[in-house]
């Protein structure tokens, strides 16, 4: 009796923080209950990503994806190529997530990084306020990131972007920084 | 979703009386101190509009925003209760009422009600906060510190309360003892610690968990809150990891939606039931209204997910370490607001920091040593906290109370920890403890609490070996359970007690004047269990 009151009083005792194996271990049984659901290979290889192992990570996706096609699963191959360094494969699954979901802030972000990557100013320009347009919670710490990309290749689209961010967000000590950054280089 | 329901079933079918039963139920909190009671002289009507989730955010010298739920459309308020002569209008907004009121005087009690064309509430009390610098009227800001309180809508697999009556205990053990206290008892603000709606953070738990319980508090004290990994919904995990149980046996695994285990930075993810992200995204995000722009006072964060607030001499930091704490872009860009918040709040007297992972802990299931985001909060801002002059930050997570001594210098493991090196000593060598008697005054060191027993509590129950997974413990206590050395230690033999921290419910108050800041840990029963004093 005390086993199965153990598994009662689980949900109560639960648990805080599995490490990233013990996730992967459970979607890998949930995968083998439910071979058809798309969304535990995806989940599955975000964290083989999280943790390293691109190659599963791929198949995973690419599992996911023969499955149900959807932007997640296209924004999640692009950042995976993205990170492997090759913006031109990524390009490509992200301008696809965009077809299956215009809304897609994470799509507009990829391809924005890809088209950067890519020496492709106007495009990230375009692209990284589309995703200011479309993102709920547009990130500081994204903008600030993307600045620093762009800057090097088109200061000017730089300051653009920049600029927009502080309009919208207010002055954030981190875009402050860099506008002033910016400015300086002039 | 299947699986889950099988798992139900089976185990509806096998029974088990683990002897939790009870009824939590929406609170008779006691009022605060200043409220009138419905039927005074100033309730002006016997028709009240069905009002519900009322509370302020956003408190300043010369202005509140007041949202709730219900059928009113407009505040009412003025500085006496019987003449409430300027109206407010609200606006809809992400499904609650909202009213921007401005044009206040600082510190200043003004009385307001809810009302539409035909009806309106009784009359409410708030206060405003002191000119930013200066302290209140009463000379004292009080704040009240809630950790991991959510637990009123944590139930078990038979629909019984998982925490029967335990946060509703909390509150009244803290209004017993705000109510011994000699002259003003009026709270100020009431702070989150994160973990404030079990399991998942639904907009139904935060109802339950918290607007249900805290209404007469909330409506006259303003909430600030952080985010928990509780608010940020469900994720699968096979339970079965954990326990050899009988279903496990039966099913081979079971697959479970549970709440507190996202790993994602992105609060778009929020997925409060198991089946996918949330359209309506992050409930957190849609229920609080919290400065982004430097409102009031520090730096403009740009984002709900970390923020700022001056309460006259005051300066509170809400950090995010749920969600931009879990991605290196967003961590960063926060590190950087925090160094320009603090550096334009220099001139404050009390810094206070909130997050809800603690740098330093030996909580159950919660190790400091090894979990990510306690690492990298430690790492990455307390030598922030120790350059800018931060006095105290607080946390919950684990379901216990550990405080720090007084330190400085330590970023690391907890087994490098060196009391002489990184803790100040008193004048007898040891470690200080910074009572009442000996308040501690030094610049570029500050105190950690972890509170996370507001709502629950831990017990000690050894781990098998089988529950120890990669060297973290589920379920279960270690042996290292509430001994972090970077924290105080204590003398008293209880059962409930460790060397370096307490395992029983309870809040904090922290009451900060121009010169002492004193933090204390107050039981359920109203009993204070650890006083520290900061003076300048």
């Amino acid at each position: 009796m005390s086993r199965i009151c153990l598994l009662w009083a689980l949900p109560l005792m639960v648990f805080a923080h599995p490490a990233l194996e013990i996730q992967i271990s459970d979607l890998s049984r949930a995968i083998n209950l439910s071979p058809d659901a798309s969304g535990l290979y995806l989940k599955r290889g975000l964290l083989h990503q999280r943790h390293g192992y691109r190659d599963l990570a791929k198949q995973d996706f690419e599992a996911a994806r023969a499955l149900v096609d959807s932007a997640d699963v296209q924004v999640a191959l692009g950042n995976l190529y993205l990170a492997e360094g090759d913006p031109g494969r990524a390009s490509v699954y992200f301008a696809e997530a965009i077809k299956l979901s215009s809304k897609s802030s994470a799509a507009w972000l990829g391809q924005a990084k890809t088209a950067t990557a890519l020496g492709a100013d106007e495009l990230a320009l375009q692209s990284y306020q589309t995703y200011f347009q479309v993102a709920d919670n547009p990130q500081p710490g994204y903008l600030a990131a993307a600045v620093r990309d762009i800057a090097p290749h088109n200061r000017v689209a730089a300051i653009t972007l920049v600029n927009d961010a502080l309009e919208r967000l207010g002055p954030v000590p981190t875009l402050i920084k860099l506008a002033e950054t910016l400015k300086q280089a002039r | 979703m299947k699986k889950f329901l099988m798992y139900i079933s089976l185990l509806s079918l096998i029974g088990c009386d683990q002897g939790i039963s009870g009824e939590q139920t929406a609170s008779d909190a006691p009022a605060a101190k200043g409220e009138l009671a419905p039927g005074s002289a100033s309730a002006l009507t016997d028709s009240r509009p069905n009002i519900e989730r009322l509370f302020l955010q956003q408190l300043s010298a010369s202005s509140v925003i007041i949202k709730w739920r219900g059928a009113a459309d407009k505040v009412r308020l003025g500085k006496e209760a019987g003449r409430l002569d300027t109206v407010f209008p609200a606006e809809m907004e992400d499904g609650h009422s909202i009213a921007h009121v401005s044009g206040l005087e600082a510190d200043t009690d003004y009385f307001y009600t809810l009302g539409n064309a035909t009806d309106v509430t009784e009359v409410y009390r708030f206060r405003t906060a002191p000119e930013t610098g200066s302290s209140p009227k009463d000379g004292n800001v009080r704040l009240w510190l809630l950790g991991d309180s959510g637990t009123a809508t944590e139930f078990d697999r038979d629909g019984n309360p998982a925490h029967p009556g335990e946060a509703k205990a909390v509150l009244e053990g803290f209004m017993r003892y705000n109510s011994r206290l000699v002259g003003d008892q009026h709270i100020d603000g009431v702070l989150l610690l994160g973990d404030n709606a079990y399991p998942a953070g639904t907009d139904a738990e935060w109802q339950g968990a918290f607007f249900d319980l805290y209404p007469k508090v909330i409506r006259s004290s303003v909430v600030m809150p952080t985010i928990g990994n509780h608010e940020m919904g469900v994720a699968p995990i096979n339970i079965c990891l954990f326990a050899d149980t009988l279903a496990c046996d039966l099913l081979g695994e079971i697959e479970y939606p549970l709440g507190g285990l996202s790993m994602s930075s992105d609060p778009a993810s929020y997925d409060g039931d198991g089946d996918g992200p949330d359209p309506e995204g992050l409930p957190y995000l849609n229920i609080f209204t919290l400065p982004t722009r430097g409102e009031l006072g520090g730096a403009a964060s740009g984002t709900e997910q970390y923020y700022s607030s001056d309460f006259g001499n005051v300066h509170i930091i809400s950090l995010d370490s749920q969600l931009s704490n879990s991605d290196d872009d967003l961590r960063g860009a926060m590190q950087d607001w925090l160094t320009a918040d603090l550096e334009a709040s220099a001139e404050q007297d009390w810094i206070i920091v909130i997050f809800h992972h603690p740098p330093y802990s030996k909580g159950e299931n919660h190790d400091s040593d090894l979990e990510q985001r306690e690492i990298d909060m430690r790492i990455t801002f307390a030598p922030v906290f120790e350059q800018y002059g931060v006095d105290a930050v607080y946390s919950g997570h684990a379901h216990s109370y550990e405080r720090s001594w007084y330190l400085r210098g330590h970023y690391g493991l907890s087994d490098s920890f060196d009391v002489e090196k990184h803790a100040a000593i008193d004048s007898d060598g040891n470690a200080a403890f910074g009572g009442p008697d000996a308040p501690y005054n030094e610049d570029n060191r500050l105190v950690y609490t972890v509170a996370g027993s507001s709502g629950k509590f831990n017990e000690w129950h050894p781990c098998e070996p089988d529950q120890l997974i990669n060297g973290q413990a589920f379920g279960c206590t270690m042996d290292n359970w509430l001994l972090h050395p970077a924290h105080r230690t204590f003398e008293t033999l209880a059962s409930d007690y460790r060397k370096h921290g307490i395992a029983r419910l309870g809040s904090v108050v922290i009451d900060a004047t121009a010169t002492q800041l004193t933090s204390r840990f107050i039981d359920d029963k109203g009993a204070v269990l650890d006083t520290f004093v900061i003076q300048k």
